[in-house]
């Protein structure tokens, strides 16, 4: 059952619906008034930024394949086999 | 000198920036992290056998490589910090909005400028705030296995969590302040 909230409830439980943390009533509860109030749909936005941010910190190509090379010649040292 | 079987090779080296990518998370300094991710590729390498291929590497490397972490870092991890209540995290960080809404940049996070930014703000948290955000928001891990893995109460994981993030908005809205990419609306009246 979709109970009604208001802002401050979900805004209490903003960070737990963004990381998937909710019971699926509680999410469906959510989704409801965000799909009506664009002041908290606007703040979920602002905050599902910062996590997007953060999940794809930058790392630059080359200093992937500098590590690439780095682990391969650890791995074909003498002594490492794989067990 | 011999190399690694192609098989090793083409599977586990898929997810290696992913892998950076958290090990830069978990730690303050980009050598450390480079270390951790020599040291999770040996470990991976000495035990391939156990592995299963096509079962899940990235899972995998994570595992070996968070495990390696909070075993150099049980005593950091473990210090006593002060946890404050969730929701007025988030109700700081909906003041932050209404400012960044007011100031007219509340898609700050999104913007190039910052990118960089993120890294260096999440290196200056705290390590038992820092772990919790590396395993939650790079990892993927929810609340109750990132409780788990590091022995806490969810509800600290929650506190951790959400400080964490207030702490973030908090430092990148203020590098962006300092280094002219916002300005504030007060500026100009």
């Amino acid at each position: 059952m979709i109970e009604t909230l208001d802002c401050l409830a979900v805004v209490r439980q903003l960070w737990d619906y963004l990381d998937d943390e909710l019971s699926p009533e509680r999410w469906a509860s959510v989704e409801a008034h965000l799909s009506t109030c664009s002041g908290c749909h606007e703040h979920v936005v602002f905050c599902r930024s910062l996590v997007q941010g953060i999940e794809s910190m930058p790392i630059d190509p080359s200093e992937v394949a500098a590590m690439r090379k780095r682990i391969e010649a650890v791995l074909a040292g003498p002594g490492e086999t794989p067990t | 000198m011999s190399q690694p079987p192609d098989t090793f090779v083409d599977e586990m080296m898929a997810p290696l920036e992913a892998l950076m990518r958290f090990a830069r998370s978990l730690t303050r300094d980009p050598a450390d992290a480079d270390d951790l991710v020599q040291e999770t590729y040996l470990r991976a390498f000495r035990s391939w056998s156990t592995y299963q291929p096509g079962t899940g590497a990235r899972q995998w490397l994570f595992t070996i490589c968070r495990n390696a972490y909070l075993r150099a870092s049980r005593r950091s991890l473990r210090m006593v910090t002060v946890e404050d209540d969730a929701e007025l995290n988030v109700l700081a960080s909906v003041g932050l909005h209404v400012a960044a809404q007011s100031g007219g940049y509340d898609d700050i996070f999104d913007r190039a400028e910052l990118r960089a930014a993120i890294s260096t703000a999440v290196a200056k948290l705290p390590d038992a705030h820092r772990v919790v955000v590396a395993m939650i928001d790079v990892e993927g891990r929810s609340y109750a296995e990132t409780a788990d893995a590091l022995e806490i109460p969810v509800g600290t994981v929650r506190s951790r969590l959400f400080r964490a993030r207030r702490i973030l908005q908090e430092d990148l809205i203020e590098f962006a302040r300092d280094a002219g990419v916002v300005r504030d609306v007060e500026e100009f009246t």
